[in-house]
């Protein structure tokens, strides 16, 4: 069963995606900041992470590319963000996000990207 | 025997009246300015800023924040300046000549290389010596110049030629800047409809907060007695005063830690003023004197949301060097602009406000001390009317005790800062203990400070300070 | 004891008959301050306890409310699809009873719509609908249209927000009279608010506003265009005829942004408008729309425009690179006012290939301002 690390500082929006996650069939954590989502990547090992950008203590693009330079890491990285600014959504690819969905989103939508993401990994 | 009982009498009745009449404006000013408060509490209890971030047409803001030894935070200081919300902005660093490694540290931080820019001279400034951009291009907003050292007006004035865009804001780059703080700043520029040529923001206390990255992450009461009395000063002065000046559009003072500037009348009305210390309020009412002598209408904002955080002084001596400059650029303010003082012709500034600082931000403390010097010679020469000079003693305490207290609910009923337990206990202990022994210091440092103008002695009051990024 | 009460008032009597009228004045202040502040920290005591006891009521309602919401979305497909409007109201209610969410209580709705508003923006596609379905059925979106009869203009904007987010699209009529309500930020909620909720006709109201709308306002009204999920963008210049100046730079902005080629016509009439503020977004409209016409426009009044006027037909030219204009700029890299002469020089070394180059052969023989201002255009970091 795939774990994935849920980040996301809208607490409604967090629950809703963890208990969709969880009838997914996967195993969620979340974070609701950067800082605690820092402390959860530097000890354990997911397989895929979700991350808005606009999240206190970081920004989703820092844990990006702290996720994306550790070396032998390949865990899958989407950005769920409201933030849709040509330059933000290049910056986060560059950095190495594997996904990139703007707010408002589809729900169903993200359920099909991660499985796909975790099949291809 | 007759000369002294007409200086008796004066002194008795004197002090009554002077005391009613700054008393009556104090409260006045108090009424007038929980009702705009009111008002302005509600019409920005559901306002969306998004909408000014993401618009390609709000307009652009140049930051200036002039930087004279601040090597241990500066690099930190810009790092948090970058973070604020906005869409078009750049960020103005003006090294004020420090003798310190300031700039080698910033080029190092920021990769800068030196660039060809042409600067405007429309302020006649000091030299300066080069202008630095990053080529990181992450950090494309920032600008940095390097200058001849000549006062902090003279680094705002290098930054306002080096400026790009119409609209400024000044601020102290040692203060901790609300993220959202533009956004609330422009708001009035754009929703009013008259011309604003200058909107300032509260500063609030900064000691003892938590301080996190560059953000303010727990507001918290100072533990130190001394920053406290300043928390309470703040509150009042903020609270109390300046939404009324506002709202009569009289506002004389925008602090020079935070306030956004039309950069047209900056220049036209000829930029910071640096033979002053008191260069910041100067540059306010030479704007307004501008406006009205070429007969344009326009507005001075103030917003009442806690914007701008700085480290208040911890030691009387810093602290006393501060108050003593403030004096000293009031007074100087005063003298400059004396052509307005009870002047019809600049309408409600002229017959107002700048009496209104004459008299009660200028004379008090020295009539306060004309008064206890008086009093002790009565008292010395046994002709003291003890149950006078006692019972207006207390009702004097009894009304700051008051003003004090008022302060506090408008605080509680607004923002509601001071959250922890005993933190209003605390608040009222100071509202007690301030009029007792805080304030007899502050009558002090402003009767140094005009001492000082008379004799003309320059002290910049340098502020000391530890800095947030060692915390 | 009653012996020594009352000598105590005797001489407070006593005192009060003999004290000058300093002393009288002084001492009545001086009980007035005392009760004024010892009723302010009552007071203050007393907002403190309501309001954390209202602020840990709310938490608790959000707390349920949004557990509440989460499980809506997360379970959207067995509760919404395929089901009775009469049996999803009984799975929702059963769920509601679950988290102990009394329905009936008004603040409770509030807080409920408020969260509904929130979570439905960030959301599309079938939960969207559903949630907006929720909304419906709870019966929400006649709490809105009841706020909108009350006096307070506060509770009014705030409901016409929550009925435009949440397209109640027959509340569009109720809207109407407020678009042009002398009260700036109701007005501003109506306009948003119509233009979102009505079908057919959005921007109505633009033809008979006759009260100010200004820039903060204009903002709010692009944003609300740009996320329109009806997607109609006008053709603007319909109303640049109207009385309302504000509603003229509006249009103008709009015809700008959204390239409306159409309206070049118009651009040229109103570059030459009397008003700066309208003529300055005429040109810049024509910028926008990188077209040539308009140049020639641009080159007779230039010499007798005002500062603000040259600056915007400058950056203009900046923008189109027509050959027409060069000679023109070579000239005004001479003028006199520091911008002018800088945003002329930029003008050329935007010229892909022949500005650049005139430049750099004019650097040798300038004098030091010229000198600068040329290194600058040139410079491409700045």
């Amino acid at each position: 069963m795939a774990k994935i690390l849920l980040i996301e500082d809208d607490q409604l929006m967090l629950k809703a995606l963890e208990f969709r996650l969880k009838k997914d069939g996967y195993t969620v954590e979340t974070a609701p900041d950067g800082r605690v989502a820092m402390q959860l990547i530097d000890t354990n090992i997911y397989d895929l992470i979700i991350t808005d950008i606009m999240i206190p203590f970081a920004s989703g693009l820092e844990i990006v590319s702290k996720v994306k330079s550790r070396p032998g890491n390949t865990t899958p990285v989407i950005i769920l963000s409201g933030v849709g600014l040509e330059s933000t959504v290049l910056e986060a690819f560059k950095l190495g996000a594997d996904d990139y969905m703007t707010k408002p989103f589809i729900i169903n939508e993200l359920s099909v990207r991660v499985r796909k993401l975790l099949k291809s990994f | 025997m007759w000369a002294y009982d007409i200086l008796n009498n004066l002194y008795t009745n004197g002090i009554l009246y002077f005391a009613i009449l700054i008393m009556s404006s104090y409260v006045l000013l108090g009424i007038y300015s929980g009702k705009e408060m009111a008002v302005y509490l509600k019409k920005n209890s559901y306002v969306n800023y998004r909408s000014i971030l993401v618009s390609p047409t709000s307009p652009a803001i140049s930051i200036i924040a002039p930087a004279y030894n601040e090597a241990n935070t500066i690099v930190e200081n810009v790092r948090s300046l970058l973070s604020l919300h906005y869409g078009n902005f750049e960020i103005i660093i003006v090294n004020d000549g420090s003798k310190d490694d300031s700039l080698e540290r910033l080029i190092a931080a920021y990769n800068l290389v030196e660039v060809d820019f042409a600067v405007n001279e429309q302020i006649p400034t000091k030299a300066v010596r080069g202008i630095f951009k990053s080529t990181n291009p992450a950090f494309g907003k920032l600008v940095i110049v390097d200058k001849d050292n000549g006062g902090k007006a003279d680094a705002l004035n290098v930054g306002i030629n080096v400026s790009q865009y119409a609209l400024i804001t000044c601020i102290d780059v040692d203060c901790i800047i609300e993220q959202d703080a533009l956004l609330k700043m422009v708001k009035p520029y754009l929703e009013e409809t008259d011309t604003v040529i200058a909107t300032g923001g509260v500063i609030r206390v900064a000691n003892s907060c938590t301080v996190e990255d560059g953000r303010i992450t727990r507001v918290q009461l100072p533990n130190e007695w001394l920053p406290r009395f300043q928390v309470l000063e703040y509150i009042r002065a903020f609270l109390l005063g300046r939404m009324a000046w506002s709202k009569l559009n009289g506002l004389l003072l925008i602090s020079g830690a935070l306030g956004l500037f039309d950069k047209a009348i900056v220049i036209k009305s000829g930029g910071y003023n640096h033979h002053t210390v008191g260069e910041d309020m100067e540059l306010v009412v030479r704007m307004r004197r501008y406006m009205h002598e070429h007969k344009l209408d326009y507005k001075v904002v103030y917003i009442p949301d806690p914007l701008c955080w700085t480290e208040a002084p911890d030691t009387t001596k810093i602290l006393g060097r501060q108050r003593n400059r403030w004096t000293r650029g009031t007074a100087e303010t005063l003298w400059i602009h004396r052509a307005m003082f009870m002047n019809p012709k600049y309408g409600l500034l002229g017959i107002l406000s700048v009496p209104y600082w004459f008299f009660f931000e200028w004379l008090a403390p020295i009539i306060e001390l004309f008064g206890m010097l008086f009093s002790i010679l009565l008292m010395f020469t046994g002709n003291l009317n003890w149950q006078v000079f006692l019972i207006l003693l207390a009702m004097v305490y009894t009304f700051s005790v008051m003003l004090s207290s008022i302060a506090i609910l408008f605080e509680e009923l607004s923002y509601r800062q001071y959250t922890r337990r005993g933190d209003l206990f605390r608040l009222f202990m100071v509202a007690l203990l301030e009029p007792i022994i805080h304030h007899p210091r502050i009558v002090y440092w402003a009767i140094m400070g005009n001492i000082d103008l008379i004799t003309g002695k320059k002290n910049w009051g340098e502020m000391t300070r530890t800095g947030f990024a060692t915390k | 004891m009653e012996q020594t009460i009352y000598s105590l008032v005797n001489y407070l009597v006593l005192f009060w008959k003999n004290a000058p009228p300093v002393v009288k004045i002084s001492t009545a202040l001086l009980l007035l301050f005392t009760l004024v502040s010892i009723l302010t920290v009552v007071i203050v005591i007393f907002s403190r306890v309501i309001i954390s006891y209202k602020t840990r009521r709310n938490n608790d309602i959000t707390e349920r409310v949004k557990t509440f919401l989460s499980i809506m979305i997360a379970l959207e497909e067995e509760i919404f699809e395929a089901n009775t409007d009469e049996s999803i109201l009984n799975t929702i209610t059963a769920y509601l009873k679950e988290e102990h969410i009394k329905i009936k209580d008004s603040t409770t709705r509030q807080i409920l719509t408020q969260e509904l508003l929130l979570i439905h923006q960030e959301l599309a596609g079938n939960t969207a609908d559903n949630l907006r379905k929720l909304f419906f059925l709870l019966r929400l979106d006649k709490d809105a249209i009841r706020k909108l009869r009350r006096k307070d203009w506060l509770k009014k904007a705030k409901a016409i927000h929550v009925l435009a987010q949440m397209d109640v699209i027959e509340a569009v009529n109720l809207l109407l009279p407020y678009t042009n309500d002398a009260n700036p930020h109701l007005r501003m909620e109506a306009q948003m608010g119509y233009i979102q909720l009505h079908k057919d006709h959005p921007f109505d109201f633009l033809a008979y506003v006759d009260e100010d709308i200004s820039e903060w306002h204009q903002l709010n009204l692009f944003a609300t265009i740009a996320q329109n999920k009806n997607g109609i963008v006008p053709a603007f210049k319909t109303w640049l005829n109207s009385k309302n100046e504000y509603v003229i730079v509006f249009c103008l902005k709009m015809i700008g942004h959204y390239t409306q080629l159409d309206a070049i016509s118009d651009l040229l009439r109103f570059m030459q408008h009397p008003d700066v503020t309208i003529r300055c977004a005429a040109i810049f409209a024509l910028q926008k729309l990188e077209t040539e016409e308009g140049v020639a426009t641009a080159l007779t009044m230039f010499d007798t425009a005002d500062t603000d006027t040259k600056q915007a037909i400058l950056n203009f030219f900046t923008e189109i690179r027509a050959e027409s204009v060069k000679p023109f700029l070579k000239k005004n890299l001479f003028n006199d006012d520091f911008n002018l002469a800088l945003t002329a020089a930029k003008a050329l070394n935007n010229y892909p290939d022949s500005g650049r180059a005139f430049l750099e052969e004019l650097l040798p023989e300038t004098d030091n301002r010229m000198h600068k201002i040329i290194k600058h255009a040139l410079d491409n970091r700045i």
